[in-house]
């Protein structure tokens, strides 16, 4: 045989080692899919690390099976371990799975109040460093223990409450807009911003139709890496207004005289600056938005008059200016700049950020901030005139 | 003469582009951003201008000495035995130089993708390819690099397309925040890759139009510090601070492109292009090596240079440093030696060559 051709055939034989596949593999009935994991300052030791690991069998199939099996179990288990180090005690959680815990498929990360307030530093270096987790993954702070939440079954119309956990928190701030979205990547940015707090959206065990549920309400003022303070869902739109983040909602206005009427938000757009008097900082905070009516709740109301488009406009803008200015004042009192104020003047007036950086803590409580509000309502949608009964 | 084929100008400065844009966009953003912070993207443009001036030294040198490398005039201008003497040490740099390239492609992989298999495998896989590549000469090296040269380049574009929804163009303000001392500081890590093109001291007698070398640098060093310059500013205005900790800021920027809900993590684009990249820039070096080799050796081929080279990089790429941290502390440490070999050394020999009046002085003239 020739030589080329004895090498041909020694290559193809030893690539047919490779066809079997991986002989390291880790079969998925020897993994715990970790979908969400709570952290806890510890009572002994220094963390205390819930995961929700899903336990594939009673999660797949269709039809009848599918739903007798989810009836008969729970798809996910809730396992409560302690340790030092975070990645330990994830890890430690092998002793009641039995399976390795398999992280890239994790959504969300839930932390305990007091952890929270004493700093995610670790946590952070943990997400970034750790190959297998992704800087998608939220962040949620629990007011209370982030074990309580995640031993709470409710998961919504899913199966698995880590999945709704995501799904609530990033439809919801697109859709509800009273939900700030915060991931890791974002927390990690803030963290080297200076200039410019971040937040993340608190949780909170409520009853729902008599089952205990973990639902997102409102939001946890950070400064730095620790928590310093809580949002109202209203404060927590009024700060999604106010940095244009905010993508839809709705928001509901009173005339004078009580006839109250539900509008839509639609394109929100932010515009924030920062100007000098007498060598002070002012900002300025301008703000359009695009609205639709939706829902009006009596009657008596001349829609198709032009005028009261526009009273319903200014009342509209002094509602929007309450809620931020609600935002605004608890900010101002927990001395977290989230609307980035601070980083505008870095950026802007880099000499001046200079002098201020040092007791941006003592500007920033008492900077006057000037507001300029611009709704526009656009139509009132399918209806003319308010339905009424024709005489 | 040992090798046979020709090459473009075109495809040299390809094979330059391609030698140099890998490291530099795999380690060098992290330094870059360390030093210079937003103010990094300047110190791409200072750096280029450093690569231009580097270009020049170099190219004059080519010129002089028409249809020779490096280790043949380095001889007639040295004499026997300083010039043999240089010869072998330019020799184990590159195959020096090499191991750092080598071992960086390996420590990439391992940290990021595949945590249980010992970077042996890589190394071992990669200098494999470079010795098959560099046995074959130059000009299949150069025309491997055309067909490479494109995929690379779309990866890259087409990464920088999709990043664009994520930038925050507000980022790279303040500029000059601390004044342009942290600029320049930033620039001095990348003076080290932008210098790289002295290889072309190699290449040069192997190129088909041998007048245009300044050219052939110039438009390489333009070209890698416009992609550079892209590739920072991508970074800075998506990952801004971030980019101090993480090793591999534009891995991470990779993996934040979001194009629609469910079509994300398409980081291996990236990956793609530094492989590819990272394959033939091994291949290249080696191949400088191997000539070099066998030019101070005086022998009629390659023989088995190729080989005994590629296993000497391969030692020297496992052994010489016993952790990723040694490998980047050590890039830094050496950044004034790599720039004394790569622009220093070929500056001296030009002022000799000019004050001995050697090599062809019509040619630099003009």
């Amino acid at each position: 045989m020739p030589a080329a051709r004895l090498w041909l055939w020694g290559i193809l034989l030893i690539l047919l080692l490779l066809l079997p596949g991986c002989w390291d593999n880790i079969e998925l009935e020897n993994r715990a899919i970790i979908t969400a994991i709570g952290i806890d300052k510890g009572e002994r030791k220094k963390f205390t690390v819930t995961i929700q690991a899903v336990v594939p069998g009673q999660l797949g199939g269709g039809g009848q099976m599918a739903t007798e099996r989810a009836g008969a179990q729970n798809p996910v288990k809730v396992v409560t371990t302690e340790d030092d180090d975070i990645i330990e005690a994830i890890t430690a959680s092998i002793k009641h799975t039995g399976r390795l815990p398999f992280l890239p498929y994790m959504e969300i990360i839930i932390v305990g109040e007091d952890l929270a307030r004493e700093g995610l530093t670790p946590l952070v270096d943990l997400v970034n460093r750790e190959r297998y987790m992704r800087l998608r993954i939220l962040l949620a702070i629990a007011d209370g223990s982030a074990r309580e939440v995640l031993e709470t079954p409710g998961a919504g119309l899913q199966n698995v409450p880590g999945h709704f956990w995501a799904s609530a928190i990033r439809t919801a701030n697109k859709h509800y807009g009273r939900v700030c979205i915060c991931d890791f990547f974002e927390f990690g940015t803030a963290l080297f911003n200076r200039g410019k707090e971040t937040l993340a959206p608190r949780v909170t065990i409520q009853k729902v139709s008599g089952q205990s549920q973990a639902t997102f309400s409102g939001s946890a003022l950070f400064k730095g890496d620790r928590l310093a303070g809580w949002l109202t869902e209203r404060e927590t739109r009024g700060y999604l207004w106010a940095t244009g983040l905010l993508r839809h909602g709705i928001t509901t206005v009173t005339l004078p005289g009580g006839k109250r009427a539900a509008l839509e938000i639609r394109a929100p757009k932010a515009h924030r600056d920062v100007f000098w008097v007498e060598g002070n900082p002012v900002a300025s905070l301008t703000i359009k938005s695009k609205h639709n009516l939706n829902e009006i709740h009596t009657t008596g109301l001349q829609l198709e008059d032009p005028a009261t488009i526009d009273r319903l406009e200014s009342a509209l803008k002094e509602s929007i200016e309450s809620e931020v200015r609600a935002a605004l004042v608890k900010a101002q009192e927990s001395g977290c700049d989230i609307f980035g104020f601070g980083q505008l003047v870095r950026r802007r007036y880099p000499d001046k950020w200079q002098r201020l950086k040092e007791h941006w803590d003592e500007v920033f409580p008492t900077l006057t901030v000037q507001m300029n509000v611009e709704p526009t309502i656009r139509r009132t949608q399918q209806l003319g005139n308010v339905l009424k009964g024709i005489d | 003469m040992i090798e046979q084929g020709r090459i473009s100008g075109r495809q040299a400065t390809f094979l330059l582009i391609v030698a140099i844009v890998p490291t530099s966009v795999i380690f060098l953003p992290h330094f870059m951003y360390l030093k210079a912070q937003q103010d990094a993207w300047l110190s791409v443009i200072l750096v280029s201008l450093y690569g231009l001036g580097a270009g020049l030294v170099l190219a004059t040198l080519a010129q002089r000495f028409p249809g020779r490398t490096l280790v043949e005039f380095g001889r007639e201008l040295l004499g026997p035995v300083w010039g043999g003497a240089l010869g072998l040490f330019y020799t184990l740099y590159f195959i020096y130089l090499n191991s750092f390239i080598v071992r960086e492609l390996g420590e990439l992989l391992v940290s990021n993708f595949y945590d249980q298999t010992p970077v042996a495998v890589f190394i071992t896989g990669i200098i494999l390819v470079a010795v098959y590549i560099s046995r074959h000469g130059l000009e299949v090296a150069a025309r491997i690099n055309d067909t490479m040269f494109i995929i690379i380049l779309i990866s890259l574009l087409s990464l920088l397309l999709f990043v664009a929804l994520q930038v925050e163009p507000g980022r790279i303000f303040p500029v000059l925040e601390k004044g342009p001392l942290p600029a320049v500081k930033g620039a001095v890590p990348a003076a080290v890759f932008l210098s790289e093109t002295f290889i072309i001291l190699m290449l040069a007698p192997f190129l088909a139009r041998t007048a245009k070398i300044r050219a052939v640098i110039s438009r390489a060093v333009l070209g890698t510090g416009l992609i550079q310059l892209l590739i920072m500013l991508a970074m800075i205005t998506v990952l801004d601070g971030l980019a101090a900790f993480n090793l591999f800021p534009v891995l991470v920027m990779a993996r934040q492109i979001r194009l629609a809900p469910y079509l994300y993590n398409i980081d291996p684009l990236l990956i793609l292009a530094w492989l590819l990249s990272g394959f033939i820039k091994a291949a290249l070096f080696l191949y400088c090596a191997n000539l070099a080799a066998a030019q101070l050796f005086k022998l009629k081929s390659f023989g088995p240079l190729p080989l005994i080279n590629g296993v000497l990089l391969a030692l020297l790429a496992l052994y010489l440093w016993e952790d990723s941290t040694e490998l980047t502390h050590q890039i830094n440490l050496l950044a004034p030696f790599f720039a004394a070999v790569q622009v220093g050394i070929p500056l001296f020999l030009l002022v000799l060559a000019i004050i001995r009046k050697k090599g062809g002085v019509k040619n630099a003239g003009s």
